[in-house]
């Protein structure tokens, strides 16, 4: 009963006072929370506000945290706008404080907006090489997400005042952003705040809107 | 059993193999071919490049020129101009000229070398001398193009024998900085904002038809104070995210301040001017037009109840009556 109450004021915390990031977590601490429930809140890359849960496992010996979130898109709660995540993060090598983690995500985004629907399923490969401290960490993240395959459905709108020929169907890599910036958290009993910054390109390294990420976030362990 | 637990994520896999897909870069699918890609499309080459152009009416009567929106807009959204309202048509005694300007519409797309606004300027005049070698022309310009049709007059006014602005964007740069936030909605809030930022994961802006795609994203949505008809709205073929950005960037100074200037000859041009705005319309309505007149020597505005920005689509035989009165009063020399 204990453990039920704590999740759920965890979830209900984090919800109203977390903003977004994605699961980058302090991998020194995985050994000391078995489970998590987070929420971030974030230009990434729009408003995203996103809730989720952890838990880390041990595979041969080492620790992975999986984890798996919703999100939507804040402004004006559009619910159409939407993404799911499940990922999967761990220390790769250390020496002494010094970690370098990778994590990698399957990605399920959805968008509808003035000029097409679309679904799309994608990953996201990153690594982040810095100090885990048990309370702490700071680290330098570089990361590729792609969308490997989109089914796409243009709006009337679109197709009435602009083009009725617009091909509806699955649309094979239609987009890829590198990210890269830093990523840090500190440790309160429990709880976990993190935040994340940094720039954001095209897969050819052309600038996109808007051409930083800022998020924040907060995790209960239990 | 155990072994059956792949079977779902398996199939599911070899289905989305199996389906047809597409490439969102390739002609035709997000985004209308160009005259570069579809030869079926009425077309003139000039100055390097390929470019959408029809034109109605007899060679042999004045020449009108249609400017149209943007930068990187189309002049579709003109294409009512020319029909019969009230039982006449420009047509009737003019020559009209409706093209896509360079890297916009269904003209041939380029790179940011070829989009200046010299190069722009440059192709206009060759229009002007291609249709019209041996009398000035009349320029209609809507939005960009009533900015278009000024730089042009200030730098060949001699070729220029009368304009109509409809709701011409700012004449000169320092007008642009004091209307710049006006003219989009950028409130970090907006739904069409947002719509753009989460739009790049799924199409991210790496090739022309992805990137004239996405531009689609603001023009709904992203201007309000433009009060643009939704019930009608006016309808485009492509816009030209590259012309657009770097035609618009060519009129800045290194640090993204608005620095060109379409009026320094103005003085000069004593031929008058016929400026329209749309009633409902707040950043580039009758407030600034009521300044842009004073522009031009001879210049009046007429301004058209009941439409905003859009207004020579929305209202569009109200429009063509003062086009009209307005071409009939040149013809008389008056």
């Amino acid at each position: 009963m204990r453990r039920i109450s704590s999740i759920t004021v965890g979830v209900l915390l984090s919800a109203l006072v977390a903003r977004d990031a994605t699961a980058q977590w302090n991998v020194a601490r995985f050994g000391t929370d078995r489970n998590r429930v987070y929420s971030t809140f974030g230009l990434d890359p729009a408003w995203v506000a996103s809730v989720g849960y952890g838990r880390v496992v041990p595979v041969i010996g080492h620790d992975f945290q999986f984890t798996g979130d919703v999100g939507v898109v804040a402004a004006h709660l559009d619910t159409r706008d939407f993404r799911a995540r499940l990922s999967t993060q761990t220390s790769l090598v250390h020496w002494r404080s010094l970690r370098l983690t990778g994590s990698a995500t399957f990605i399920t985004r959805g968008t509808e907006n003035s000029i097409y629907r679309a679904l799309n399923f994608g990953s996201d490969f990153t690594g982040t090489l810095g100090v885990y401290r048990h309370r702490w960490f700071t680290a330098g993240e570089f990361g590729f997400d792609k969308a490997i395959i989109t089914h796409l459905t243009h709006s009337d709108w679109y197709r009435k005042n602009y083009y009725p020929d617009a091909k509806d169907g699955w649309y094979l890599t239609g987009g890829g952003t590198f990210h890269y910036g830093l990523a840090a958290g500190i440790a309160l009993g429990r709880m976990e705040v993190g935040g994340r910054f940094g720039w954001r390109r095209t897969e050819r390294f052309n600038e996109l809107t808007p051409p930083i990420y800022a998020s924040v976030g907060v995790g209960i362990g239990f | 059993m155990r072994s059956l637990r792949w079977l779902p994520l398996t199939l599911a896999g070899l289905g989305a193999a199996a389906c047809e897909t597409m490439s969102p870069g390739d002609p035709g699918n997000l985004v209308p071919p160009t005259v570069a890609e579809d030869a079926s499309l009425p077309a003139i080459d000039m100055n390097g490049s390929r470019f959408h152009l029809q034109t109605f009416g007899n060679p042999s009567n004045p020449v009108i020129v249609f400017l149209h929106g943007g930068p990187g807009g189309d002049y579709r959204s003109l294409l009512r101009l020319a029909e019969r309202q009230n039982g006449y048509s420009l047509a009737d005694d003019y020559f009209l000229v409706y093209w896509d300007q360079r890297g916009t519409g269904l003209s041939k797309r380029h790179n940011r070398d070829v989009l200046t606004l010299d190069t722009y300027l440059t192709d206009l005049d060759t229009l002007v001398g291609r249709y019209s070698p041996w009398r000035p022309v009349l320029l209609i310009g809507e939005s960009w193009g009533g900015m278009f049709a000024t730089e042009y007059i200030n730098k060949h006014p001699e070729r220029v024998a009368g304009a109509v602005l409809i709701e011409p964007g700012p004449l000169d740069g320092a007008t642009a900085e004091r209307l710049k936030d006006d003219i989009f909605d950028f409130d970090l809030g907006a739904e069409w904002l947002n719509d753009v930022a989460w739009s790049g994961q799924f199409l991210s802006p790496d090739d022309h038809a992805r990137m004239d795609y996405e531009r689609m994203l603001g023009v709904k949505d992203g201007q309000p104070r433009f009060h643009q008809s939704t019930v009608d709205p006016a309808p485009g073929w492509r816009l030209g995210a590259a012309a657009a950005r770097y035609i618009t960037e060519d009129g800045q100074d290194g640090n993204g301040h608005y620095n060109y200037d379409f009026t320094t000859n103005l003085a000069a041009y004593t031929t008058p001017v016929l400026f329209i705005a749309g009633s409902w319309s707040e950043v580039l309505g009758e407030s600034l037009q009521r300044q842009q007149v004073l522009r031009y020597p001879a210049a009046s505005l007429q301004v058209v109840n009941g439409a905003g920005h859009d207004v020579a689509w929305v209202k569009t035989a109200e429009v063509l009556t003062h086009v009209r009165a307005y071409l009939s009063a040149r013809r008389g020399g008056n």
